[in-house]
C-alpha cells in the first residue's frame, strides 16, 4: 500500500514536469530600464537589484529549482504578476505621473513590509532588508519623486 | 499700588498669551489651507465618493486593507506626491473596474458605480492629478 502511494506521488511529480509553467522571458531594453534611464545611487541600485529585480524587471535570474514543477508554477506566477504591477525594465515608458505613483507605492509596500515577499529571502538571503536599508529605499523614493516633480 | 502692578502684569501676560495663541492659530489655518488649494472636490464627485467609496475608505473603517490604500477624509492633508499617487490610483482602479471590489458588490450591489458615476470619478481624478503635475 505504502509503495503504491509512493509510486503514485512519483508518477504525479514526473507528469507535472511536462505541464508548461509559462515562465516569462526576459526582454531587456537597456535604455528603458530604471537603472539606465535615471541616476540611481549605487547602494540603492544594489538593493533594488537584489530585492526587486527578480520579479519586477526584465532581468530575472531563474534559479535551477524554478525549472522544477510545482515550484516553477509559483515562480512564473510571481514574475508575471510582479511585472504587471511594476516593471523596472520599462521604467522609461511610464508617464511622470505613473512614475510618481510607482515610487509612492514602492515606499508604502516597503514600509508595511508587504515587499519583498516573505518567501523570497528564504532562498535569497541578500534580499533580507535591514531597517536602515528599508529607510534608504524609502528616502530614495521620496527624493526621486521630488526630482520628477521639479 | 501693589495691586495695580499685579493687575497690569496679569493683563500684559494675558494679552501676550492671547497674541501668541492667535498667531499660532493663523499659522495653523495656513497650514491646513494650503493643501486644500491643491485639491478641489466638486459636489458631484463628493456625492459619489461619499455614497460609493467612503464606507470602506475612511479613517474609522473596519477594513484595514482599504484604509491602508486610501482614506478619503485624509486626502486634503496629503503631500503633493501622495495626492498624485492616490488620484492616479482612483482613476486607474475605477477604470479597470477593480473598484468597488466584485466580491463586495455581490453582498452590497447598491454600491456599484453607474457608468456616469465612474466617468465623474475618473475624469475628476485624472484632471486633478494632471493639474498637480504642472
Amino acid at each position: 500500500m505504502k509503495r503504491k502511494i509512493l509510486i503514485a506521488i512519483v508518477f504525479i511529480f514526473v507528469i507535472m514536469q511536462f505541464i508548461p509553467s509559462g515562465r516569462p522571458d526576459n526582454n531587456p531594453v537597456p535604455e528603458k530600464d530604471l537603472l539606465d534611464a535615471i541616476d540611481v545611487p549605487g547602494e540603492v541600485a544594489t538593493i533594488l537589484k537584489a530585492t526587486c529585480y527578480d520579479c519586477h524587471s526584465q532581468q530575472v535570474t531563474y534559479p535551477w529549482y524554478s525549472y522544477v514543477a510545482p515550484i516553477s508554477f509559483l515562480v512564473s506566477r510571481d514574475v508575471r504578476e510582479g511585472r504587471k504591477k511594476l516593471d523596472f525594465g520599462h521604467w522609461a515608458d511610464l508617464s511622470k505621473r505613473k512614475q510618481i505613483k510607482a515610487l509612492d507605492e514602492i515606499s508604502e509596500e516597503i514600509e508595511s513590509g508587504e515587499m519583498p515577499m516573505k518567501i523570497y529571502p528564504i532562498m535569497h538571503p541578500d534580499a533580507k532588508l535591514t531597517d536602515a536599508q528599508r529607510q534608504q529605499l524609502m528616502d530614495w523614493c521620496e527624493s526621486c519623486s521630488d526630482q520628477i516633480l521639479n | 499700588m501693589k495691586k495695580t502692578i499685579l493687575t497690569i502684569t496679569v493683563l500684559v501676560f494675558l494679552s501676550g498669551f492671547f497674541a501668541i495663541s492667535t498667531a499660532f492659530k493663523v499659522i495653523d489655518t495656513q497650514k491646513e489651507a494650503a493643501p486644500e488649494d491643491m485639491l478641489t472636490i466638486p459636489d458631484s464627485v463628493n456625492a459619489v465618493l461619499k455614497n460609493k467609496c467612503f464606507d470602506c475608505h475612511h479613517t474609522g473603517s473596519k477594513s484595514m486593507k482599504a484604509k491602508m490604500k486610501l482614506k478619503i477624509d485624509k486626502l486634503p492633508m496629503l503631500s503633493k506626491k501622495k495626492l498624485i499617487s492616490k488620484l492616479d490610483n482612483i482613476a486607474e482602479s475605477v477604470e479597470k473596474k477593480d473598484m468597488p471590489p466584485k466580491k463586495f458588490l455581490k453582498k452590497y450591489p447598491e454600491h456599484a458605480l453607474t457608468d456616469a458615476e465612474s466617468k465623474i470619478l475618473i475624469d475628476w481624478a485624472n484632471n486633478a492629478a494632471d493639474a498637480l503635475m504642472k
